[in-house]
Order: C-alpha cells, then sequence, then structure tokens
C-alpha cells in the first residue's frame, strides 16, 4: 500500500484544456441559447421547405434547391445571428465570480482555460451551423429541384463557416475583456457592424462581405473559386488567431 | 532552515537586490508561503490590501481573522493566483504565484466564500471535472474521488444533482474537491460559512485532523472556530496584517480582568460575601446575578492574587463555589482590542513597527 501510493503521479498538461472544452461545449448543448438557436434553424427550415413545396404543387411553379438553400444560409446568418452573440458573448463573463474561482483555482492555467472556452463555443455553433446545412442541403435535393452541386454546397457551408468563426472568435474575446456579459453582447455587436462597415470602405485589402453575401447562390450550383475560398479562410484564420492570442494576453493579465 | 521563533516567521524579509541577499532569500525556499508588501488597490478605487508581509512554515495551521472587508478573502485570492497584486508578491513553495501559474496551484486545495458549482453535474462528474482541471490520469483520479466520496458522506446523493444539495451537502463536496488533488497546502475561505451546528462540528473536526498531516488556512469571521483549530493567526484590519504570530500569543494579548464565579448557598451569605468582595483593593467593582458574582478586577491588579483572596472569602462565608471562567470568548477578546488598538492608532500607524512574533 505505502509503495503504491509513493508512485508519482504523471499530470497530462493538456487534460485541464480539455477538461474545460469538453464540460462548456455539453453545458453550451444542454443551455437554452443554443437549443433555441438549433430549435429556430429547423424549423425555420421546415416552414421554409413546406412553403417552397407548397407553392410547386399547387401553384405548379420549379422551385430550385439552391435558392431555398441561399435564402436559408443567409437567414441563418441574419436571423439567428444574435444568438451566436449571445453564445460567444457570455462564454467567459458569464462564468466571473464564485464559478471561475472554483475552475481558475486548480491546476489550469488562465491561457488554457481561455483556449478550452474558446475551442467548446465554437466546435458548439460550427457543429450546430454544420449539421443544420447538411440537413437543409439533403432536403433540398430530394424534395426542390436538383441544382445543387455538392462540392459548391461545401465551399458554401465553409465559407459561412469561417465567418461564424470570426464571429465567435470576438465574442470569446470581448468575454474575456469585460465583466458583464450584456456589455459583452452590446459591444459584440457594435464591433461586427462597425467592423463589417470599416471594411466595406477598404476594398482590395480584405474579403468583402457583400460578396461573400451575393456569391452564395452561385457557389452553391458549383461555380465557386478557390482562390475565394482560400481568402475568406486565411481572413478568418487571422482573425481568430489575433483576437486569440490578444484575449488570453488580456485575461492572464487580469482578475477573475 | 531554524528561524528559532515558531512556525510563522516575522515579515522581516525583503526583495533581494544583491547577491547576498539573493542568498538571504534562496533559504526561505522550504517555506509553504510567503509574501512581501502584498498589496492590493482595485480600479484605483478601493484599498482591500496594503503591505502585508508574511511567511509560513510547512505544518502550520493559521486561522485569518478580520472584519467584513478587511481583506481577507483578497488576501486569499492573490496567494491562489485568481487576483493580480498591484505590488509585492506571493510566493508558494518559494515560487512566485501568478494567474497562469498551474503546476503551484496542483499543490493548494482552496475552497472560496460560498463555493459554486456547475449545473447538469453529479458530485461524481463535478469531483471527475476538477481532478482533470490538474491534470490527473484517469487511473489515479478515478478511486481518488471514489474513496473521497465516501470520506465526506455523499455515497447515497452521489448520482444526484448538486442544485439540490443542501448547504451542508455542497460544503462536504467543496471539502472534497480541495482534497481531489492531495495538495500539501489547504486554503479555505470561511468554510464554516451557512452551516448548521451538527455540520459545522464535523468541518471543524475535519480541519483538526487535517491540521495534523497539511499546512492549512482557514479564514473565518466565528473565532471560536479559529481558536479551536488554528495554532497560528494572522489578523487583517482594514487591509493590514496587525497580528501574525501564534494563536496562544494572540489571547496573552488580552485583559485577563473579566471572570464570573458560580456560586450555591445561602443567599444571606451570598449577600455577605458581595459585601466582602467589593470591599476588596484589587475588585474594582462586582456584581450579583442569580448566584454569578461577575467580578471586575483592576488593571494593575494580578489576577490570581484577586482570585485567591475571592476564594478564601468564600471559605469565610460558607458559600459553596460551583465554577470560575474568565469572560468572554479568549481569542475573540483579543480580536477586538486588536482591531481597537489599531484603530486608535491614527496616524500613528504609519511610524508602527510591522507586527512580531513573540519567541
Amino acid at each position: 500500500m505505502a509503495e503504491s501510493r509513493a508512485v508519482e503521479v504523471v499530470i497530462n498538461r493538456w487534460l485541464p484544456y480539455w477538461a474545460v472544452l469538453q464540460a462548456d461545449f455539453f453545458q453550451v448543448i444542454r443551455g437554452w441559447v443554443w437549443r433555441t438557436w438549433v430549435a429556430v434553424c429547423l424549423l425555420a427550415t421546415a416552414c421554409w421547405l413546406v412553403y417552397r413545396l407548397g407553392a410547386h404543387k399547387e401553384a405548379g411553379l420549379v422551385q430550385e434547391a439552391s435558392v431555398f438553400l441561399t435564402q436559408l444560409v443567409r437567414w441563418i446568418l441574419t436571423g439567428s445571428v444574435g444568438l451566436v452573440v449571445i453564445l460567444a458573448a457570455g462564454a467567459i463573463s458569464s462564468e466571473r465570480g464564485t464559478l471561475a474561482d472554483s475552475i481558475l483555482s486548480r491546476g489550469i492555467s488562465r491561457r488554457q482555460y481561455y483556449l478550452g472556452k474558446f475551442h467548446a463555443r465554437l466546435g458548439a455553433v460550427l457543429c450546430g451551423f454544420f449539421l443544420i446545412s447538411i440537413l437543409a442541403t439533403i432536403l433540398g435535393q430530394f424534395f426542390l429541384r436538383e441544382d445543387l452541386d455538392l462540392k459548391g454546397c461545401l465551399v458554401a457551408t465553409w465559407e459561412v463557416g469561417m465567418l461564424l468563426a470570426a464571429l465567435v472568435s470576438i465574442g470569446v474575446m470581448v468575454s474575456a475583456i469585460l465583466n458583464n456579459t450584456l456589455v459583452g453582447i452590446m459591444a459584440l455587436w457594435l464591433a461586427v457592424y462597425g467592423g463589417g462597415a470599416v471594411l466595406s470602405l477598404v476594398p482590395g485589402i480584405v474579403p468583402q462581405l457583400n460578396l461573400v453575401w451575393n456569391r452564395i447562390p452561385y457557389v452553391i450550383k458549383g461555380h465557386y473559386s478557390l482562390s475565394n475560398l482560400g481568402e475568406i479562410t486565411v481572413f478568418s484564420l487571422i482573425i481568430c488567431v489575433l483576437t486569440s492570442l490578444f484575449g488570453m494576453m488580456y485575461f492572464s493579465r487580469r482578475d477573475v | 532552515m531554524d528561524f528559532g521563533m515558531g512556525r510563522i516567521i516575522p515579515p522581516s524579509f525583503t526583495f533581494p537586490r544583491t547577491a547576498t541577499e539573493a542568498m538571504v532569500a534562496e533559504k526561505t525556499g522550504d517555506l509553504v508561503l510567503e509574501t512581501n508588501q502584498l498589496t492590493k488597490i482595485y480600479q484605483n478605487r478601493q484599498i482591500a490590501l496594503n503591505d502585508v508581509t508574511l511567511q509560513l512554515e510547512p505544518g502550520t495551521v493559521l486561522g485569518l481573522l478580520g472584519a467584513n472587508g478587511a481583506g481577507k478573502t483578497t488576501l486569499l485570492r492573490l496567494v491562489v493566483g485568481l487576483h493580480r497584486p498591484t505590488a509585492g508578491w506571493a510566493k508558494l513553495f518559494g515560487e512566485v504565484m501568478t494567474p497562469n501559474s498551474a503546476d503551484l496551484r496542483r499543490k493548494i486545495g482552496y475552497i472560496p466564500t460560498n463555493p459554486q458549482f456547475p449545473k447538469g453535474m453529479t458530485p461524481i462528474t463535478y469531483l471527475d471535472y476538477m481532478a482533470r482541471l490538474f491534470g490527473l490520469p484517469r487511473d489515479v483520479r478515478k478511486p481518488r474521488l471514489a474513496s473521497l466520496i465516501r470520506a465526506v458522506g455523499l455515497l447515497g446523493a452521489s448520482g444526484d444533482a448538486i442544485e439540490g444539495f443542501s448547504n451542508g451537502m455542497s460544503a462536504r463536496l467543496a471539502v472534497a474537491t480541495s482534497l481531489i488533488n492531495e495538495p500539501e497546502l489547504l486554503i479555505w475561505d470561511e468554510p464554516t460559512h451557512g452551516l448548521d451546528p451538527e455540520a459545522r462540528r464535523s468541518m471543524l473536526e475535519l480541519m483538526k485532523g487535517l491540521g495534523q498531516a497539511k499546512s492549512l488556512i482557514v479564514s473565518s469571521h466565528n473565532l471560536g472556530d479559529i481558536d479551536e483549530v488554528c495554532n497560528h493567526a494572522a489578523v487583517l484590519s482594514r487591509g493590514q496584517l496587525i497580528y501574525c504570530g501564534s494563536l496562544q500569543d494572540l489571547k496573552g494579548k488580552m485583559r485577563r480582568n473579566h471572570y464570573e464565579v458560580d456560586l450555591e448557598g445561602d443567599q444571606r451569605a451570598i449577600t455577605k460575601l458581595l459585601t466582602m468582595v467589593r470591599g476588596m483593593t484589587e475588585v474594582k467593582s462586582a456584581e450579583l446575578q442569580h448566584r454569578k458574582l461577575t467580578l471586575h478586577f483592576n488593571e494593575e491588579a494580578n489576577a490570581a492574587n484577586g482570585i485567591a483572596t475571592v476564594m478564601m472569602a468564600l471559605n469565610d462565608c460558607k458559600v459553596t463555589l460551583v465554577g470560575v471562567r474568565s469572560v468572554g470568548q479568549q481569542t475573540e477578546q483579543a480580536f477586538l482590542d486588536l482591531v481597537e488598538k489599531d484603530e486608535s492608532a491614527g496616524f500613528s500607524r504609519i511610524y508602527k513597527q510591522p507586527p512580531k512574533l513573540a519567541a
């Protein structure tokens, strides 16, 4: 017994990061915000599909799956982005106080905590989005006019997913900086709209969001450009890396 | 290193500036905790902690005393790395604590005031989560959490949601959490807060037991708890450390001039005794209430002599002695005296020497 106690415990240094990621991911998925977001999106998909099918069956109008999918993806971006903002902006600030004490007083560094939270929120949002997109694609392909291109659909989904990733990344950074979740949500809204407005004034340097927006119907049909896809991916990754570095550094130096 | 001054070393350590001084600092490496001029000012608005310097040797059970807002929790949060000091530093096991010092925190078991638990977890999943936060592999954490759940008496509720737990059960879970990493130093912030007498009693017994094996810092409003569990005390008043030393020493600072004597016997005899006692030179005042004699001795009088004289008077008057006790909880009285003195010191506080530990 004494000998077994003397054996030194080998610490897994990445286990704390993984623990936070896993716990937060499941907590988000069990939470009302994520469930509302997914439920609203699924409901919108179903209603939109029924409406399109009705127009086709009753009036004989040809309903293209690409139009259906474009409208749906755009709706997810504009209509439900508020819930994504809430999810991201509350990542760290909502746990400030005694709950964060219980976690940050253990063998975890602030950097690992930040990364765990960021990746959990990112995973939850992207999982939800990809789930809805794949479902919508399959439904559109089966019930509406088959004008979808599989690769195009994947590219469009990826592009929108990258934009959501950038949004989540900025949101988690804001939640690490601010103490109050409501203030964080407001700040994130301002950052998203203000940032979008500023970006539209500097053409050529960064991908234009309105162009990405307008390209979606063509991309879905297969008219995509890999260079555009690369641009958006790189742009989103740069935002993710920069905001994460800033957020981590800031959070490492502040009180909780 | 033998300081010859008990377990808490007087705050004489200064930040090393020269090679010689650095060597002195190296010798303090075996300390569990060392703070130097630790100061915390919240957003340039509130001075929560001011120039706190203390040192703690292994095996110490330190009681952190202070009124509300004295800076106890701030001090503990600085030590654990939840706050960054505005000035000064805190070293644990010879290394400076920072928010990213995960390795240092693996040696600490911390219970915050009113511990909160994530929603939707059971004691098993929560302890597993906490153990993973310490980086403990599965083959270590699973047996450990099982024995801790059994030890704190949560076996029957191990599958229940924590949200439904009573204060006592939450406290027991917090204790188990603080022990999951088998820490060398336990830091418990008001562990008996909100507990019923039975739960408080078992918590105190647990602290006594743990104090035999580990270093322990306990902050509490309840001075009786500190009196029962700790061997050393640190007193904070308005963010400043006004005492740091053995609990025995702290008690020694109290005025020993207030006693209660329980009597039995004829009422006339007791009244006669009262008249005699009031005539004694050592006695400042004497009051009788339902056969309980309350005595105040003069400041300069020797309390032992005074008590002996009263005993003789009891014998003369044929009154039976049931009991004699010093009035007021000792630590509480000493604490209140200290705070009172500190508050009355006014500007002279600036020139006051830092608290010293008696040999």
